[in-house]
């Protein structure tokens, strides 16, 4: 297996390869080296933006207006790095000229980082998978608490070594090739820390968030209007994160037999970075409504009543009544 | 009310989604120029001064942006207000910036 094969990157488009030939957004044009100029997504309509900010003017352009309003021309450096701008903005909050490009963009990547607790998760579970594999046993991927707890117990070690003898044997590899089994068990292990990551994150939190709702509802029986808001958040967000859920679900069914994981190995880590991509593009969407919540108390009070106007804004500009919510984990 | 568009140095652009702020009164954006504004109707009385601060906040395809600058009253009626205006604080970065809304820039105007 090549190091390309191993690193996933076989599904990146050609196009977003052509335009990375920097890994820096250096744009040449003038119009980029104002010095307050940075790329964003639209707050209302979520459409990537220059905007840029001068003494008496503050201004907003569409990144697709730029091309052919500041003259840069068809195929140039600059043509390509705009063209970047938009699969990028998917993973930063925000651009700057002189950034660099995510890595999402140039190999598949994350150009995140995840606390090391969640790579110990993905071990414990991926070593649960390898001990259920070895005694022909159905694997639990919900049984996380129990993954872990099990994922130090020497005996557990003693047969996921078993394991990956077993493992490299059944991918027709030689004995002395066995540590390459271990190499992508680690690196499933790795790509699988940022959904771990995100589960708690994102589908976590957003969960809380809707526990701490309903929770302020007793609170707030007799406050009308902040009753009101309640019952609309809580109608709006319950299906964008009941699809968290089942995006989450979706890795966890795709990654349920460990060897037709690792047989598939470049496959399943494009599939998992697929599903990352997605999750966290969410996530970047409703990180400062999550982390708001972390600190609201669940009592009367003028915190509470913030937090719930905030979140009510956020859902009605973010997921209107009658829209079909955008979301797609295909 | 606005004048004949065609005699004018530098061509007035309509607006339809656009403001212009002044003394208080957020006015419907008729048409501007890069010298020159048209905004009304005006509900009830609008005293300016020969003189006045304004903020243009335009919205268009080609992106939106908020402009503050000083205003120089021509005419004023129920119409609306007429006048000429300048940037409160100007720069070629900014003039190029404003002439982008009012067309597509001309990007030497960036070069050194």
């Amino acid at each position: 297996m090549s190091e390309t094969e191993k690193s996933g990157t076989g599904g990146k488009s050609s196009e977003a390869l052509a335009g990375a030939a920097s890994t820096v957004f250096d744009f040449k044009h003038a119009a980029f080296t104002l010095k307050t100029c940075v790329f964003r997504l639209d707050a209302q309509t979520s459409v990537p933006v220059m905007i840029v900010s001068l003494d008496s003017l503050h201004a907003s352009i569409p990144v697709s207006k730029l091309k052919q309003s500041f003259g840069i021309d068809e195929g140039s450096h600059d043509d390509k790095l705009v063209q970047l701008l938009a699969k990028a903005l998917k993973y930063v909050k925000e651009i700057r000229p002189g950034d660099s490009i995510p890595t999402e963009v140039l190999d598949g990547k994350a150009s995140w980082l995840v606390d090391p607790k969640y790579l110990a998760v993905s071990r414990a579970k991926v070593t649960m998978q390898l001990v259920s594999w070895m005694q022909g046993q159905a694997y639990d991927p919900h049984a996380s608490d129990a993954a872990m707890t099990m994922a130090d117990d020497p005996d557990t070690k003693k047969r996921v070594q078993e394991a990956f003898g077993a493992i490299a044997e059944k991918l027709g590899f030689s004995h002395d090739r066995r540590s390459e089994v271990v190499d992508l068990v680690e690196g499933l292990c790795r790509e699988l820390s940022y959904i771990e990551a995100l589960r708690e994150q994102l589908s976590g939190a957003a969960r809380r968030l809707l526990s701490n709702l309903k929770s302020l509802q007793s609170v707030y029986g007799r406050e009308a209007s902040v009753m009101d808001s309640i019952l609309r958040v809580q109608s709006i967000l319950a299906k964008p994160i009941k699809d968290f859920g089942a995006a989450l679900e979706e890795v966890d069914s795709g990654l349920i037999e460990i060897l037709p994981t690792l047989k598939l190995y470049p496959q399943r880590v494009q599939f998992i970075r697929e599903k990352r991509d997605k999750l966290r593009e969410k996530y970047l969407l409703w990180e400062e409504v999550l982390e708001m919540w972390n600190n609201v108390p669940l009592e009367l009070c003028a915190e509470a009543s913030y937090a719930i106007q905030e979140t009510y804004r956020f859902a009605a500009s973010r997921f209107p009544q009658g829209q079909k919510w955008a979301l797609s984990f295909r | 009310m606005s004048g004949n568009p065609n005699q004018r140095r530098e061509p007035r652009i309509p607006m339809v989604d656009s403001f212009m702020l002044v003394a208080g009164r957020r006015l419907q954006l008729r048409n501007w120029s890069y010298s020159g504004f048209f905004a009304g109707p005006i509900d009830g009385e609008l005293h300016l001064g020969r003189d006045f601060d304004l903020t243009l906040e335009l919205r268009s395809e080609l992106g939106n942006a908020e402009v503050k600058g000083r205003g120089k009253l021509v005419r004023s009626d129920a119409a609306g207000i007429a006048g000429t205006w300048t940037l409160e604080k100007t720069s070629q970065q900014a003039e190029m910036l404003l002439r982008y809304f009012l067309a597509y820039p001309d990007p030497s105007a960036l070069e050194d």
